[in-house]
């Protein structure tokens, strides 16, 4: 790709993952722009915004078909859609920054003080009401104001305060071992799991 | 993003729209010069016998008293590991970014000189040391791999498997500036 200006790029511009690499096109701030990870050609959508982009990440499941991409643009709104057929949807304002988990489907950020986490973020393409059930909300006092999220490994997340300092913010263990239960798959344990939690 | 410094001692980072993200605390001396490092993510400090290493965002990772006067400019090379300095006394400080540290699960590894790396793994108390031909330029920990970059070459270790003495190595022509991770793949970006 020709055009590309090293010094305008950072970690939050490029995104890998296991089918599509999305890159924020350095001409076009409101363009994002996809290439299949196997051929290096431009995938068939790219995803196009109404304001400029400043940091985008793509989660890091095997699922091609639940591969989705979420974007912070300049006027700090947060920002969901699928990469294979976009479908832009808003799903936080206020939004400092944002992690998707690394071995999982979750979705973290650090809004207005606060420390927002999906559990599944699927949820959103049936039911909206559905995907704010499945969300925690936690007040974050102590990360302050710009907080950069810089690892979400786990059920644990790293925050760099705008002082330097780290943080570490935690969310509930349980959907986590859902995930791994879910992958194995073991479907009888994660039913155990859901029955525990509920009472 | 804009860093710039002046008679009042202090150094200030800007955005694009001209808001004030950072304000330093002011120092001793004026500040005498300021300088970017070219991937963006740290800036560099100088003044008076004093030599800062800050954050994009504003605040230090480190600093030094180098014996050069004040320090009236400053280059890093394109690679962004050295930093060189013209100190007002005629003497040209060098320096090299070191104690580089990155976390991963159990894993923690540590640059400690420019060309060599400790790797701990607080699971198994395992200490490993990682020395290079060249020094190091960058370094990515994420997803059981562990990848290291070169000024001529990268090294990408298996974490899980525990082989740090025989990692994958290929060459490359230019520094790379950054190393983005995914589960599968990882994609590489060079100066050029």
């Amino acid at each position: 790709m020709s055009g590309l200006r090293v010094e305008f790029l950072n970690k939050r511009h490029l995104s890998i993952s296991g089918d599509v690499l999305a890159l924020i096109d350095p001409t076009k701030p409101k363009v994002v722009r996809v290439f299949d990870c196997v051929s290096g050609k431009p995938a068939a959508s790219q995803i196009e915004h109404s304001t400029e982009i400043i940091e985008m990440d793509l989660n890091q499941i095997e699922m091609a078909s639940e591969r989705k991409m979420c974007f912070i643009d300049s006027n700090r709104d947060m920002f969901l859609t699928k990469v294979h057929k976009p479908e832009v949807q808003k799903i936080q304002s206020m939004v400092d920054s944002f992690m998707w988990n690394e071995s999982n489907d979750m979705l973290s950020c650090i809004s207005d003080g606060k420390h927002v986490t999906w559990f599944y973020p699927n949820a959103i393409y049936m039911d909206k009401d559905l995907m704010n059930k499945a969300r925690a909300v936690k007040e974050a006092p102590e990360v302050g104001k710009l907080a950069q999220m810089i690892s979400f490994t786990g059920n644990l997340c790293e925050v760099r305060r705008l002082d330097g300092g780290l943080a570490t913010l935690c969310v509930s263990p349980y959907p986590r071992v859902l995930y791994e239960h879910m992958e194995k798959p073991d479907f009888e344990k994660a039913i155990r799991l859901c029955r525990f939690v509920k009472e | 993003m804009i860093v710039s410094a002046g008679e009042d001692s202090k150094y200030r980072v800007w955005d694009q729209f001209g808001r004030q993200l950072y304000n330093s605390l002011p120092y001793d001396h004026v500040i005498t010069s300021v300088k970017w490092a070219p991937n963006g993510e740290v800036f560099a400090v100088g003044s008076f016998e004093m030599l800062r290493l800050c954050d994009k965002s504003g605040w230090s990772h480190s600093f030094d008293k180098p014996q050069a006067g004040s320090i009236l400019n400053m280059s890093w090379s394109n690679d962004g590991t050295i930093l060189v300095g013209a100190g007002g006394s005629g003497a040209v400080p060098f320096g090299y970014i070191v104690d580089r540290k990155l976390n991963w699960n159990n894993i923690e590894a540590l640059l400690d000189e420019d060309d060599k790396i400790t790797v701990i793994d607080y699971l198994h108390e395992l200490n490993e040391v990682l020395d290079y031909p060249e020094r190091v330029v960058t370094m990515s920990i994420k997803f059981n791999f562990m990848i290291v970059a070169t000024t001529t070459c990268v090294y990408v270790y298996n974490i899980q498997s525990q082989n740090w003495q025989t990692p994958f190595t290929f060459d490359v022509r230019d520094a790379i500036s950054m190393i983005v991770q995914g589960a599968k793949y990882f994609a590489i970006i060079d100066a050029s």
